[in-house]
């Protein structure tokens, strides 16, 4: 391939604001990616993606969904804990949650009365499967899981119609990107 | 396949938003719903032991 159809390939997408803090991933989002010095680039590239622990594993597949849509529940003035704060706090990850780690516990609001666990997995594992873990916090919390293929009509009451174009769009293209 | 067939249908760019967060009455929401959900599963918790 050369430069001038390798260009057609580079897309703009919109990098998470916990992205943005990271040299090794702005590196990453403007590397030219071109054949001069592939073997160098290559190595580089390697580098950064070992140090982010986004090699050869879905983790950053996973990180894109999850900080896109932290980015998006921050912006429609939701009220969430992270998996982050959820792994610092023993009572809520060894006690109420039994273990189980989900990326976001959102608060209920105006058109939720119920708190919701949202869980994302790009393990592309069966729904039923991953929804198991959660059964048993049917007692508090609904649940959503987030897949790769189905995350639109899960967000349905989470985001508004034009968020989730948002995300499900920009999504495809970092895949474009990830997977090039 | 199905995941690449759905990738490569739509490969324009994407207009990129301002994602500000919204500003929030109390600026402490977040800090004070993990506390009121830690002292949640503490209840919850102590209801176990009985």
């Amino acid at each position: 391939m050369d430069s001038n159809t390798y260009s057609v390939f580079r897309k703009t997408f919109h990098i998470p604001t916990e992205w943005l803090k990271s040299d090794d991933i702005i590196y990453l989002v403007n590397h030219p990616y071109g054949t001069v010095q592939a073997q160098q680039a290559f190595v580089e590239i390697s580098t950064r993606l070992k140090r982010l622990g986004y090699m050869e594993n879905n983790r950053m597949m996973h990180d894109y969904l999850h900080f896109l849509l932290k980015d998006l529940l921050d912006h429609n003035g939701e009220t969430y804990i992270t998996e982050s704060d959820i792994r610092r706090s023993p009572q809520l990850a060894h006690g109420l949650l039994n273990g189980t780690i989900p990326d976001f516990i959102l608060k209920k609001n105006k058109g939720r009365t119920k708190t919701l666990i949202v869980d994302i997995d790009v393990c592309l594992s069966p729904t039923s499967e991953i929804k198991s873990k959660y059964m048993s916090f049917g007692f508090f919390a609904d649940v959503i899981i987030i897949t790769p293929l189905g995350f639109c009509s899960q967000l349905r009451d989470v985001l508004p119609a034009e968020d989730i174009d948002y995300l499900y769009k920009n999504y495809k293209v970092f895949l474009i990107e990830y997977y090039y | 396949m199905k995941l690449q067939k759905i990738l490569f249908n739509d490969r324009d760019n994407v207009a990129q938003r301002d994602l500000s967060p919204k500003e929030h009455a109390d600026p402490l929401h977040k800090e004070r719903y993990l506390l009121g959900m830690e002292a949640y599963a503490a209840k919850v918790c102590s209801q176990d032991d009985l």
